[in-house]
């Protein structure tokens, strides 16, 4: 069943950061909230804390992005005021003492100047996300997009290259092998919507899927694991199953490609084994355990009347 | 949905953080039609005294049916699952819903709130999200702040009594605690309630071993000799079914423990999302595959009531 996908605009700034807290990870990759009430500081709309303790500030802007390189100062020049008091506060958080924090900026909208602001900035870490807001089946979904380090080289490239053009330079310099951005070979809003609900709403996949784009491919990662690739071309998607677990499927419409990606999901599932053939994760079983597990999951202890 | 119920459920979010639970009767150690297994014995907790002038009416109930969901590993889908549960029984009774994972408040989700945590820089103050009551009539608590927050608050009766806005203190039907295998404390505690354990699994060998742990903890840790199992994200009930056989197989062999087959609920995708935006799919998407499938679970622990704690009945 096809699901209707209407775009619509941004919530007003509560509900929007509401919608925020529960897609930290979504912001910036294995971060949690920590604060989203941050008291006497102006502008950080939300404090998180990235997988290595680091504090990551998140700033909303739904207008007005062109104070966004002047904003990073700020942030900065803040932090450094409160730093000790700040990392006292946030210590039980697992917090940990660094220089300086993440910055992520949240916006419907950067304008390439800002970007390109920004690439000039390698120095500082700061990150864009494009936020975007969905009806699907009815129901509201936020959908966030990185402007990734290589969009933002890319965008910073191709200023390069226009310079170049216009001075006369090479207008390609890769030597005629094609590099599509999938996302701009993806036409349909539907199925730019799906891949990134893909993204971010498996349950029980949550915040675990990490999505790489290369050339016309789509990579679905689950930690290290390969969970599908997705390559893109004009008029049609090839879903390749992680690790060769089954036969690459070509569809050609969003509903056909929901299915496809559901049934990998499902695969996954149910081929997801104990990394490293050990236990996995926080398992922890003992010879026996794991001899009559083995046994009993291979079929040759199914019915467990004996022993 | 069920609009019978009345005066049970008022329909509007609010903060009860001034909620707190009692018995009426004298602990027994477990519910009469229970048998407990020597070794669990008592925690050496004290329950909190009950005020005589605290003595509502059964409005004949017996006892409260306890229901610890749990499941071990990374996201068995047991908040889901107890979340849902617990809108999928609130029709049948009074429910309330204790969200105990201290890594994945999930409640919080459901519930609008910004933040279970609030740490103001200035105070270095923290306090847990407050328990709401949400459209269905489900009081929901955050008990992931204060590990404590339970004990303490759970009393000894048989049946366990809440401070319900616009009801005042009423008796519960059901009380769910979404608690990971790894909070052996806490399961170990409950097990002086006389629960029922639901062990939430995904289907896989991975998830066939993180299941088995549960079983594990709850075997050792509260001496239950009896859990549901529920399979999440199961590729299809026959999947589930198999995927059931293992595990009650090897908890037979290396436990000495009955799991019995609760449901499968199938993988849908976005639920997760969907169910931060408009909450629990038993209420919000009452068609759904997923809905209907906990909806058959809640009907099987309506109609065999104990089956899944103590008794290998």
């Amino acid at each position: 069943m096809a699901a209707r996908v209407e775009r619509v605009p941004i919530p007003e700034p509560a509900q929007l950061r509401r919608a925020l807290t529960e897609r930290a990870d979504g912001i910036c990759s294995g971060a949690r909230v920590v604060d989203a009430d941050l008291q006497g500081h102006t502008g950080v709309d939300l404090l998180l804390v990235d997988g290595e303790g680091r504090p990551v500030f998140v700033d909303v802007l739904t207008s007005d992005t062109e104070r966004l390189p002047t904003r990073v100062f700020e942030h900065e020049a803040w932090f450094d005021q409160n730093r000790r008091l700040f990392l006292k506060a946030y210590a039980d958080e697992g917090v940990v003492k660094v220089e300086s924090p993440r910055f992520v900026f949240v916006s419907p909208k950067f304008r390439p100047a800002v970007i390109a602001a920004v690439a000039a900035m390698p120095d500082k870490p700061v990150r864009l996300v494009r936020v975007e807001y969905f009806l699907i089946d009815g129901a509201a979904e936020v959908l966030l997009e990185d402007v990734t380090p290589t969009q933002v080289e890319r965008v910073s490239l191709a200023v390069a290259r226009r310079s170049g053009e216009m001075s006369g330079g090479e207008p390609s310099g890769d030597g005629g092998s094609r590099t599509a951005d999938p996302q701009s070979v993806i036409e349909s809003e539907s199925v730019r919507a799906l891949l990134a609900l893909f993204r971010s709403g498996v349950d029980g996949l949550d915040c675990r899927i990490k999505a790489e784009e290369k050339d016309d491919r789509i990579s679905f990662k689950v930690g290290e694991r390969s969970l599908a690739e997705v390559a893109v071309s004009q008029g049609s998607f090839t879903v390749s199953p992680g690790e060769g677990l089954a036969n690459p499927i070509v569809v050609s419409d969003r509903v056909s490609l929901e299915r496809a990606l559901n049934s990998v999901v499902s695969l996954y599932i149910r081929e997801e084994r104990p990394r490293d053939g050990g236990n996995g994760g926080d398992v922890e079983l003992s010879d026996e355990e794991r001899e009559v597990l083995s046994e009993v999951w291979s079929g040759a202890g199914h019915t467990g009347e004996q022993g | 949905m069920d609009e019978s119920s009345g005066s049970r459920s008022p329909k509007t979010l609010a903060d009860v953080s001034h909620l707190f639970f009692s018995g009426t009767e004298e602990a027994e150690g477990s519910p009469g039609d229970i048998e407990p297994v020597e070794e669990h014995g008592d925690t050496g907790r004290d329950a909190p005294d009950v005020g005589d002038d605290l003595e509502p009416s059964d409005e004949g109930r017996d006892r409260t049916r306890v229901l610890v969901v749990t499941g071990g590993g990374d996201s068995p889908g047991k908040s889901t699952l107890a979340i849902n549960l617990a809108h999928a029984l609130a029709p049948f009774g009074r429910v309330a819903l204790f969200d105990a994972d201290p890594s994945i408040p999930n409640a919080r989700y459901f519930l609008g709130l910004p933040s279970w945590h609030y740490l103001s820089p200035l105070t270095g103050d923290g306090r847990a999200a407050p328990a709401v009551v949400t459209d269905a009539g489900v009081l929901v608590a955050d008990w992931s702040h204060d590990a404590n927050g339970p004990v303490e608050s759970f009393g000894n009766g048989r049946v366990i009594y809440a401070d319900i806005p616009d009801v005042g203190r009423a008796p519960l039907d059901f009380v769910l605690v979404d608690v990971p295998a790894s909070n052996t404390e806490l399961i170990s505690w409950l097990a002086t309630r006389g629960p029922e354990y639901l062990v939430a699994a995904r289907p896989g060998r991975r998830g066939f071993e993180c299941a088995f742990s549960a079983l594990r903890t709850l075997r050792r840790d509260s001496g239950a000799v009896a859990a549901g199992l529920v399979v999440n994200g199961a590729p299809g009930d026959e999947s589930a079914r198999d995927f059931h056989a293992k595990t009650a197989a090897a908890a037979r062999r290396l436990l000495s423990m009955e799991v019995r087959f609760l449901g499968a609920v199938p993988f849908e995708p976005g639920l997760g999302a969907q169910q931060r935006e408009r909450g629990a799919v038993v209420s919000s998407c009452p068609d759904g595959e997923a809905a209907l499938a906990i909806r058959r679970v809640a009907s099987q622990l309506l109609e065999n009531d104990g089956r899944y704690g103590w008794t290998r009945g």
